[in-house]
């Protein structure tokens, strides 16, 4: 970069704060997961919510590109930057502040969720939306990504807990959009419109977020399985009969199996999975999801005693997600989501592939929502085997939109899903919606630097 | 042996999905200032792009603090969901690094060249000597073996201080000056309160064991240093010479009494990879204090397990012996996912060191002003920013012939 630019970068931002040599610049090329890389060719970290504005007003006067990014786990290429230019660490800023009175926490965007909710523990509250990233999603990350996670079965995704929030625009203008209160109608919802957009609108600065009181005991509660079917049944019975678990989660065997393979457990290799649900209602309720276990014929179940087991129990619904990086150099990230009534026939289909394709793939997800992350492993530099896992995503991707779905639930679309996105607008009829995306995009940024070729915003699709 | 290591880094790196879950764990990633080449996820990403680099012939830039800054308190393998563990990336990474030359850190090859030569760090002075004065050594089959951690620790206070009256630059060229010539580490002086501190922990322990009926001998003066720094600085051909001279002084017992979890651990795990006839029985000497002999106060204490407690064993018999004497409280992170003094990264990066321990000091304090710890590197590192106990102080407290 220019070094007479550098320099405007470095009085806005503060000294030290700017980097630009290879080995500092070196972590910032990649996401999570996604294999996408790009060197950016400055990197800005942002201490001060100041600062955001001053160094977009310069990136802005030169057209430079700029990427925000918060824990950089966004696994879909949102946060490599493709076309070079800078990346903005918003992660040092992350103060917190809890207002019980009015029922928000103001968090700025580099807080982690995890922080957020460490702070609100003091008080007996929590924040519900919960990735199971929670230790290095961002408040900016996770709103832009509209991120969901194991409680959202019961209190939905990080939208709907948005009250208002403090942005930058790309061209450094500051504004706010809703209001710190529970109730508004005035204008367009723009702070829905910012959830979910990946980076590619505004810079969100600081969030308001509303919250909820600590539910007082949750008893946990893990059924195994010898089919799928059987375990899939399970899910959908405990959503029909209106059970409303805190969390209804599902590990495959291949995820049980990379559990007790990291953490050298012992916990049942189950053909039909495990089915993991938390709930918050008391007795009655708990013997009824036990009995909806057990009539679908869980081989063993488990309600943890001790606090190791409890932990443990959850592991290995966060391991699983993992699971193809304890073979595979590389692997690709599912995120299909299907109405729940097809929960079962994605699951079986998803099998099906697996085995038409002989390709090693590990489901497991937020069942209770419909949604199922089927990582599919493989070595990019084997060419067939790379070429088979890709082909095998795209299969799964059909599989979801034919069953009435959608090829992401709570990932986003990033770099790396775009031509599937746009497939399944295609095939539902829905085009007109691009259409609008990029006349919003270029409403809040006419010189499109913010995040560019991302989210099929860049790209020719037609 | 670059090959295996080679092999090894690849594996364990080649795991990392990049996911970043172990940098909420990472203590040098918020105290460097969110440094991303310092922390556990830079480091598998860096360890990665390192073993390809060194495969095509060359590294092309310096990433050896990447590594030197890791305080290898293995926290980051317990929170990732492949099973990495960066803290041996940064064991694999700082040897290969050592063996290529090219970034070593002039620090480092000081305290090596102290070593090698004088089997020590650095050249003690005769107050280091004088807490076992008055001391009955006993010949038999068992040593007490201090490892001189507790020692080194206010001459490592001193170094600091000087760094910071000297500035950067004067205090390196005098560093590379000890490089040269490594007996002129005799003209620095320990710090006289830490001295005076730690000979008084180093007699409690030995009055912990006498209490406890356990006898042992004593090296005295001829006591050799482990050679803990040899192994963490990644100096393993040097590490492997150095051993085996001392295991020529210690092989001459049956048993090895070490009192603080770093020379417990090097010996128990590290020395019988390297030394093939290895067979000793090297025992923690909180194993042998005898638990009756302790009563119950009404107390309050906070309790900081040192990193280096690995084993279970460890964290349990300590946790035991302090539950034993008051009321105990852990902060948050305690246990296999406890938080880190900061003290391994005292001498080459004092600047996260600092945050580091003030940080976990804030955390101790939040639940007890009466924070114990039972490791020499807690204890001073920990000690900078307040009062912090040892568990043999508290255990001469709380005996109940005393009382
Ligand atoms: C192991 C693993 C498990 C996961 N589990 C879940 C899960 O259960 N549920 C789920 O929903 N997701 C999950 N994810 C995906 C990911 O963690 C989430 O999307 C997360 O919320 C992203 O937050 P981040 O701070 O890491 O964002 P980043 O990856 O840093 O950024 C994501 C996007 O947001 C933009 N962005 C970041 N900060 C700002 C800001 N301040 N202003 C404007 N734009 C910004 C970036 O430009 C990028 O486009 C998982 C990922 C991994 C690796
Ligand atoms: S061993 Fe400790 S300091 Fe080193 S990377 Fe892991 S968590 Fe960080
Ligand atoms: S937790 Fe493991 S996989 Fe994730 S970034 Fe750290 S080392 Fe890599």
């Amino acid at each position: 970069m220019d070094k007479r630019i550098l320099s405007e970068f470095i009085d806005a931002a503060g000294d030290g704060n700017v980097l630009y040599d290879e080995k500092n610049l070196f972590p910032y090329k990649r996401g999570s997961i996604d294999g996408m890389e790009e060197m950016p060719e400055t990197v800005i970290k942002i201490f001060h919510e100041k600062s955001i504005s001053k160094v977009m007003k310069i990136a802005h006067k030169y057209r430079i590109p700029v990427i925000a990014r918060g824990g950089g786990s966004s696994p879909t290429g949102a946060v490599v930057p493709a076309r070079k230019g800078i990346v903005l660490d918003m992660r040092p800023l992350n103060e917190i502040k809890v207002n019980i009175d009015d029922g928000y926490v103001e968090a700025n965007a580099g807080a982690t969720l995890e922080e957020v909710n460490r702070e609100l523990k003091k008080y007996g509250f929590f924040f519900p939306p919960d990735p199971s990233s929670v230790s290095i999603s961002t408040v900016g990350g996770a709103i832009n990504e509209n991120s969901g996670g194991m409680r959202c079965a019961r209190y939905g995704v990080v939208k709907d807990w948005v009250l208002k929030i403090d942005v930058v625009l790309p061209s450094g203008d500051e504004t706010s959009f809703g209001e710190s209160i529970y109730k508004n109608r005035g204008g367009f919802n723009f702070v829905d419109l910012i959830c979910g957009s990946e980076g590619t609108l505004c810079i969100v600065k600081k969030a308001y977020l509303k919250i909820m009181p600590f539910p007082e005991k949750i008893t946990r509660i893990a059924g195994f399985f010898n089919t799928i079917e059987e375990s899939a049944n399970a899910i959908f019975s405990i959503r029909k009969n209106g059970l409303n678990p805190l969390i209804l989660e599902y590990a495959d065997y291949y995820g049980i199996k990379a559990a007790n393979e990291i953490k050298k457990w012992n916990y049942p290799e189950a053909h039909g999975g495990m089915v993991l649900v938390d709930t918050d209602y008391g007795e009655n309720y708990l013997n009824k999801i036990l009995k909806v276990l057990e009539e679908n014929n869980a081989f063993k179940i488990y309600i943890p005693q001790n606090e190791e087991e409890y932990n443990n129990i959850f592991e290995i619904r966060r391991i699983a997600f993992a699971a193809p990086g304890i073979l595979y150099s590389g692997f690709i990230d599912g995120d299909i989501v299907v109405p729940l009534s097809k929960l079962r026939d994605a699951i079986e289909g998803i099998n099906q592939i697996r085995m038409k394709n002989n390709v090693y793939i590990a489901t497991c997800g937020h069942a209770g929502d419909g949604n199922l992350h089927p990582q599919v492993g493989g070595n990019p530099n084997n060419a067939s085997e790379w070429e088979n896992a890709k082909k095998s995503v795209r299969e799964i991707n059909d599989l979801a939109v034919r069953l009435g779905g959608s090829i992401s639930g709570e990932h986003g679309i990033g770099k790396i899903k775009e031509e599937e996105f746009v497939g399944q607008l295609k095939y539902k009829n829905q085009i007109k919606t691009l259409e609008f995306m990029k006349s919003v995009k270029k409403l809040f940024d006419p010189e499109n630097i913010l995040n560019p070729d991302n989210f099929a915003l860049g790209g020719n699709y037609d | 042996m670059i090959d295996d290591l080679l092999n090894e880094l690849e594996r364990e790196s080649s795991k990392c999905i990049s996911c970043g879950f172990c940098d909420s764990v990472c203590p040098t990633y918020k105290t460097s200032g969110y440094d991303m080449t310092k922390t556990s996820r830079g480091r598998a990403q860096i360890g990665y792009s390192l073993f390809k680099e060194l495969k095509s012939g060359n590294i092309g830039i310096n990433v050896s603090d990447t590594f030197y800054s890791c305080l290898e308190c293995h926290v980051c393998l317990q929170v990732c969901p492949t099973g990495v563990d960066s803290g041996r990336i940064s064991d694999l990474s700082k040897t290969i690094i050592s063996s290529v030359k090219k970034y070593e850190k002039p620090e480092a090859k000081a305290i090596v060249r102290n070593i090698m030569k004088y089997s020590k760090p650095l050249i003690f002075r005769d107050e280091s000597y004088s807490w076992y004065d008055n001391v009955k050594a006993e010949k038999c089959d068992t040593l007490l073996y201090t490892g001189l951690m507790y020692q080194l620790m206010p001459y490592t206070e001193n170094l600091e201080r000087l760094r910071k009256k000297m500035g950067k630059r004067l205090f390196y060229a005098i560093i590379s000056l000890a490089e040269a010539m490594p007996g002129i580490t005799k003209l620095l002086k320990p710090d006289p309160s830490g001295v005076k501190r730690a000979n008084k922990t180093l007699k409690n322990i030995v009055y912990a064991l006498k209490s406890s009926d356990v006898s042992f001998d004593l090296l005295e003066e001829e006591e050799p240093y482990p050679g803990s720094l040899l192994y963490e600085y990644g100096y393993i051909v040097e590490f492997r010479e150095y051993i085996k001279r001392i295991y020529k002084i210690l092989g001459k017992y049956q048993n090895i009494i070490t009192i603080d979890p770093h020379t417990y651990n090097l010996l128990k795990y590290e020395y019988p990879k390297y030394i093939p006839d290895f067979n000793l029985n090297v025992i923690y000497y909180l194993d042998m204090v005898d638990k009756n002999m302790l009563y119950k106060s009404n107390e309050y204490f906070a309790f900081h397990d040192p990193c280096h407690f690995q084993g279970e064993h460890l964290y349990n018999n300590a946790r035991e012996i302090i539950e034993n004497m008051g009321n105990v409280s852990y902060p948050e992170r305690n246990g296999s996912r406890t938080y880190c003094c900061g003290g391994p990264d005292e001498l080459l990066f004092p600047d996260i060191s600092k945050n580091i321990s003030a940080e976990r000091y804030n955390q101790l304090k939040n639940i007890s002003g009466n924070i114990v710890t039972s490791c020499p590197i807690c204890l001073y590192s920990l000690s900078r920013n307040g009062n912090i106990k040892d568990i043999a102080d508290v255990i001469q407290m709380h005996l109940k012939n005393r009382k």
